[in-house]
C-alpha cells in the first residue's frame, strides 16, 4: 500500500517578522496531500504562527510580515493577483477554542456556502448543511436542532459544528490550530477519530502541544523549536527514532 | 478487551500484535507436534522444521518492534498496557521453545547418524504427551486470556516434573545397570529438552494471568527436582 | 495542634483586620444612607411642590347656551365663535351670581375666572351643541390669582396693597366656596395647554412636542452617523498619527460644556447657513453635534468587546472584511450601542443652555406642526417658566420637571433594560 506522495503545500525559505522580531526562521517544508501532518514544538516556536501564513491570517495582524514562498497546489497563494478571500474557503481553518457563530446551528454551517453563492435554492442549500453536518459527525445530535443556537452545544459539539462550518465551503485543505486544547479526553479522541475519517477527503495540518496526540493521529510530524524547523519525517520514525537529539530531547520530555 | 477503542486504529494495532503471536505460536507448536510424533519413527524426517526456526526468530523481531511502536505512539494503559508489555516476553518464550524444538531434532539427527535405535525414545512419549498438552493449553489461554486455565497450566508443570523425574530415574538405572551407550545420553537430554518446554509453558502461562488479574502468579511455583 | 510561626502572627492580627472591615462597611452604608437621605429630600421636595401643580381649581357656573348670541354665523366654526360673545355670556353670568353693581365690584368679578373661559366655552358648545339654547352649568378655570387664593398663597390678613387680590375678590370667591361651585380636579391645562403668560393656562403640550421632535432629529442624524463613525474607526481605520488624533478629538468632545455647541450651531447653522432659529431642526443639529462624541464612544467600546474569536470564525470561512464587521460584528454590538444612544438621547432631552443659545426661548403659543416649525424644549420651558412670578408658575414648573424626570428615568431603565435583555446572547 503505498502511499500517495503527492504534495499539495510547499514552502520555501519562509520567514515572518513581527515588526523587528523574527518569528519563523527560513522554513522549507511540503505538505502531504490527503494525509495528517501534525506541528509539534513547545510554547512560543511559532508553529502557530507558521500555520497561520498557510491561509494568510496573519494578514489581519498589523506589523506581521512575511517573506519566502508558499504554494498550495501550484499558486503562490501570496502573489498580488490573489484574493484571500477564496483563499480562506479553499484553506479552512479550525480554531483553539471552539468559536461558534452565535446564530443557529443551522445558519453556522450556512453562512459561508451562503456568501460564496455555493447553492442556488433552499433546498441545495439544506443539502449542503446536511452534508457538512455528517462530515463533521454532528448530523445524528443536530438534525432535530436545528434552529437552536451554536452556542447552546456542549465544546466536542461546538467544536465539531467549527468543523461542519469549515467544510461546508468544500476546502482542500483544513488547518487546525490545538483543536482538543480546551476539550475533555472523550471529546478529544472522538474529534481525534474523525481527523481520521477526514483525511479521506481532505488535506489536514494540526497543530498540537499534545505528543501524543500528534503520534496518534498523524502520518508525519514535523517539530519546531524557536522559530526552526528541526525535524520533519514519518510520525512512526519521529517517536520511536528521532533523528535529532533537539527532537529526541523535547520528545522525551527533556526540554520545556 | 471486548470494547473497542474509539481509535480504531489502536484496535487494529493490537490485532495486528495478536495475529503476530498467534503465528508465532501456531509455528512453535506445529513444530513441537511434528518432532514428537516423528520421535521415535526412523522413517520419519524432521531435518527440514529447522528451517522454521529463522522464521520463528524474526517473528520475534517483529513482535518487538511492533511492541515499540504501539508504545510510542499509543501510550496504552492498563489492560491495553498489559498486553503490549507481556507481548515480547512471550515471544521470548516461544522462541526458546522452537530452539528446543530444533535441539531436539538435532539431537536425534546425531543419534541416526550414530546408527542408534531410536526406541529408546519410546519411553519419552509420556511426557511428550504431556508437554504438547501444556503447550496447547497456554496457547489456547493466551488467544482468549483465560487466566483459570492459564492457572492449571501453571500447576500442570508439576506433573511434567514427576513424569520426567520418573523416566530420569528409569534410564538412569538401566544406564547405571547395563552400562551407558550414547544412546540414553541422548535421550536423556531430548527428555531434559522436553521438561524445559514444559517450563516455558509455565512461564507463558504466568504472562497471561498477569495480563488477565494485573498480578503475577505466586512465586513459589510448585517444582518438582529430585534429580540427584 | 501546635501553631507555626506563621499562623501565629495571622491569628493575632486577625482582630485588627476585621475591626477595620467592619469599618469600611459601616462607613460604605454610611455614606449611602446620606445620599439617600438627599435623595429623599430632593424628591419630597420636587413632590410636594410639583404634585399640586398637576391640579388646579375650578369654578362651576351656570351659563345660558344662547345659540344667536354665541354662533352668529350658525355653523359653529371658528370664526363664527370668535364673532361670538361667549366672553360677554360668562360675564354677565359671574356678575349675576356675584350681585356685582359698583364699577370696582364688576372689575373684580371679571377677573375671577380665567382670561381663556371664553375659548373653553367655545369648545363646550362644540361639544355639546345638542345642548344649544339651554341653561348649563359649565366648568370653569379659576384665575391663577384665585387659585392661588385656594391653595394658600395669598392670605386674608396681608394687607389688601400687598395682595393680589383685593378684599372684594376675596369676598366673592369665599361666597363661590360656600355655595359649592369651587371644585378641585386634574388640570388639563397642564398637559394639553401651550405656553401662556396666564399662569393657570400654561402647559407643556407644545414643549413635549418640541422636545419630540427635536429629539427625533437628533437621533435620525446622529445615531447613523455616532454609528457608522465607530465601525470605520475600528474596524477599517488604519492605525496612523491622523486616527490617533481623531480619537483624542472625539474623547475630549464629549467632555465640552454644551452651551459650547450651542455657539458652535449659532455660528454655523443660523449665522452661516441662515436657519431660522428656534426651529428642531436646528436644536436637532446642535443636540446631534452634542451627542455624537457620547454615541461614538460608547459604540466603539461596544465594538471592541466583540470577541476576536468571532472575527477569526468568520474570516475563516472566508468571509471578507466588510462582511465579517457587517454580519458578525456590528449585530453583536448593537445591543451596546443601543444603550450608549438612549443614555446620550436622554442627556440630549435634559439639555437646556445650548438651545437657548440658538434661540429655541421665544414665547410660542402654536404647537409646532414639523421640524421646521418654530418650538421650544421641556427643559428651556421650565427654565422660562421659573422666571415668572405668579406662585402658580412656581407649581407648574415642578410638575413640569416631575415629568421631565420621569421621562428620564424612563429612557436610561430602558437603556438598562435593554442591555440586561439583549447581553445574553452569547
Amino acid at each position: 500500500m503505498e502511499d500517495n506522495i503527492e504534495t499539495i503545500v510547499n514552502c520555501s525559505n519562509v520567514s515572518v517578522f513581527y515588526g523587528d522580531n523574527k518569528a519563523i526562521n527560513n522554513i522549507t517544508i511540503s505538505i502531504d496531500k490527503k494525509s495528517i501532518t501534525a506541528f509539534i514544538g513547545p510554547s512560543g516556536c511559532g508553529k502557530s504562527t507558521f500555520l497561520r501564513t498557510i491561509n494568510r491570517m496573519n494578514d489581519t495582524i498589523d506589523g506581521c510580515r512575511m517573506e519566502g514562498t508558499i504554494l498550495v497546489d501550484g499558486q503562490n497563494i501570496y502573489d498580488p493577483s490573489i484574493d484571500v478571500v477564496p483563499l480562506r474557503a479553499k484553506i479552512g481553518m479550525v480554531f483553539q477554542k471552539p468559536n461558534p457563530f452565535p446564530k443557529t446551528i443551522y445558519e453556522n454551517v450556512a453562512y459561508g456556502p451562503r456568501i460564496h453563492g455555493l447553492a442556488s435554492s433552499k433546498s441545495e442549500l439544506d443539502d449542503i448543511v446536511e452534508k457538512a453536518l455528517k462530515g463533521a459527525g454532528l448530523w445524528n445530535e443536530a438534525k432535530d436542532r436545528l434552529n437552536e443556537s451554536g452556542t447552546g452545544l456542549s465544546g466536542g459539539q461546538q467544536q465539531r459544528l467549527c468543523i461542519a462550518r469549515t467544510i461546508a465551503v468544500e476546502p482542500q485543505i483544513i488547518l487546525m490550530d490545538e483543536p482538543c486544547s480546551a476539550l475533555d479526553p472523550i471529546a478529544t479522541s472522538k474529534i481525534e477519530e474523525l481527523m481520521a475519517d477526514l483525511a479521506n477527503n481532505y488535506t489536514i495540518i494540526i497543530v498540537t502541544h499534545s505528543m501524543q496526540q500528534a503520534a496518534r493521529v498523524s502520518e508525519k510530524t514535523a517539530y519546531f523549536h524557536l522559530g526552526n524547523l528541526i525535524e520533519y519525517g514519518n510520525t512512526k520514525e519521529i517517536f520511536v527514532r528521532p533523528k535529532d537529539p533537539q527532537t529526541e530531547a523535547y520528545i522525551s520530555g527533556k526540554i520545556g | 478487551m471486548t470494547q473497542e477503542h474509539i481509535h480504531t486504529a489502536f484496535d487494529e494495532d493490537l490485532d495486528q500484535l495478536d495475529k503476530l503471536i498467534a503465528t508465532m505460536g501456531n509455528l512453535a507448536l506445529s513444530q513441537f507436534i511434528a518432532v514428537i510424533d516423528g520421535l521415535a519413527d526412523k522413517s520419519v524426517e524432521l531435518e527440514s522444521l529447522i528451517a522454521n526456526d529463522t522464521k520463528i526468530d524474526e517473528l520475534e523481531t517483529e513482535i518487538y518492534n511492533k511492541t515499540v511502536e504501539i508504545i510510542a505512539i499509543r501510550s496504552p494503559q492498563a489492560n491495553d498496557l498489559r498486553r503490549i508489555i507481556t507481548a515480547p516476553k512471550i515471544a521470548s518464550f516461544l522462541e526458546r521453545i522452537g530452539d528446543y524444538s530444533k535441539n531436539i531434532i538435532k539431537r536425534r539427527s546425531m543419534m541416526i547418524v550414530e546408527d542408534s535405535e531410536l526406541t529408546i525414545l519410546k519411553k519419552l512419549d509420556g511426557i511428550s504427551e504431556i508437554a504438547r498438552e501444556l503447550l496447547v493449553d497456554v496457547l489456547d489461554s493466551l488467544s482468549r486470556l483465560d487466566a483459570k486455565k492459564s492457572k492449571m497450566v501453571w500447576e500442570g508443570d508439576i506433573e511434567l516434573d514427576a513424569q520426567h523425574s520418573i523416566v530420569y530415574k528409569k534410564i538412569y538405572k538401566r544406564m547405571v545397570e547395563k552400562g551407558s551407550s550414547a544412546a540414553e545420553i541422548n535421550a536423556l537430554f531430548i527428555a531434559k529438552n522436553i521438561e524445559r518446554i514444559g517450563d516455558y509453558c509455565t512461564s507463558i502461562a504466568e504472562q497471561v494471568y498477569f495480563i488477565v488479574n494485573g498480578e503475577m502468579l505466586d512465586e513459589k511455583r510448585p517444582k518438582l527436582d529430585n534429580i540427584p | 495542634m501546635a501553631r507555626t510561626r506563621t499562623e501565629e502572627i495571622v491569628i493575632s492580627g486577625l482582630n485588627l483586620r476585621q475591626k477595620k472591615e467592619r469599618n469600611y462597611k459601616y462607613l460604605g452604608m454610611f455614606a449611602i444612607a446620606i445620599s439617600m437621605a438627599f435623595l429623599l429630600v430632593l424628591l419630597i421636595s420636587i413632590a410636594s411642590k410639583g404634585i399640586p401643580g398637576f391640579f388646579q381649581y375650578y369654578a362651576t357656573l351656570e351659563i345660558e347656551l344662547n345659540k344667536e348670541r354665541l354662533d352668529p354665523r350658525g355653523d359653529l366654526s371658528d370664526q363664527s365663535l370668535f364673532e361670538g360673545e361667549a366672553k360677554q355670556i360668562i360675564n354677565e353670568a359671574i356678575l349675576q351670581f356675584t350681585q356685582a353693581n359698583k364699577r370696582n365690584e364688576k372689575k373684580a368679578a371679571r377677573k375671577l375666572l380665567s382670561n381663556g373661559s371664553d375659548t373653553r366655552l367655545s369648545e363646550y358648545i362644540k361639544n355639546n351643541k345638542d345642548k344649544l339654547n339651554t341653561k348649563q352649568l359649565v366648568r370653569f378655570v379659576l384665575d391663577d390669582d384665585a387659585d392661588s387664593y385656594f391653595r394658600g398663597f395669598i392670605k386674608k390678613d396681608t394687607p389688601e396693597k400687598q395682595r393680589r387680590l383685593n378684599d372684594i375678590q376675596i369676598e366673592y370667591l369665599d361666597k363661590m366656596k360656600n355655595e359649592g361651585l369651587i371644585s378641585y380636579g386634574v388640570s388639563d391645562y397642564l398637559f394639553f395647554g401651550s405656553a401662556s403668560r396666564n399662569a393657570e393656562m400654561a402647559g407643556i403640550k407644545g414643549a413635549a412636542i418640541g422636545s419630540a421632535l427635536t429629539l427625533f432629529v437628533c437621533f435620525i442624524i446622529a445615531f447613523p452617523i455616532g454609528v457608522a463613525t465607530a465601525v470605520y474607526l475600528e474596524e477599517f481605520a488604519p492605525k496612523n498619527k491622523f486616527t490617533e488624533l481623531i480619537e483624542i478629538n472625539i474623547n475630549n468632545l464629549a467632555a465640552v460644556p454644551s452651551v459650547v455647541f450651542g455657539i458652535l450651531g449659532l455660528a454655523i447653522f443660523i449665522k452661516l447657513f441662515g436657519m431660522p432659529r428656534s426651529i428642531p431642526l436646528v436644536g436637532g443639529l446642535v443636540l446631534a453635534l452634542m451627542t455624537l462624541p457620547t454615541i461614538i464612544i460608547s459604540s466603539r467600546a461596544a465594538i471592541k468587546a466583540v470577541p476576536p474569536s468571532i472575527r477569526d470564525g468568520a474570516l475563516g470561512v472566508g468571509a471578507s472584511k466588510m462582511q465579517t464587521t457587517m454580519h458578525h460584528v456590528v449585530p453583536l454590538a448593537i445591543p451596546g450601542m443601543l444603550t450608549g444612544t438612549i443614555i446620550g438621547m436622554a442627556q440630549a432631552l435634559g439639555e437646556t443652555a445650548p438651545l437657548l443659545m440658538i434661540g429655541m426661548v421665544a414665547f410660542i403659543v402654536d404647537i409646532p406642526g414639523g421640524v421646521t416649525d418654530p418650538g421650544t424644549v421641556l427643559p428651556v420651558q421650565i427654565f422660562m417658566w421659573a422666571d415668572f412670578a405668579e406662585r402658580m408658575f412656581v407649581q407648574k414648573t415642578s410638575a413640569a420637571i416631575i415629568v421631565l424626570l420621569i421621562f428620564l428615568m424612563l429612557m436610561n431603565g430602558g437603556a438598562v433594560w435593554l442591555r440586561r435583555k439583549l447581553e445574553r446572547r452569547w
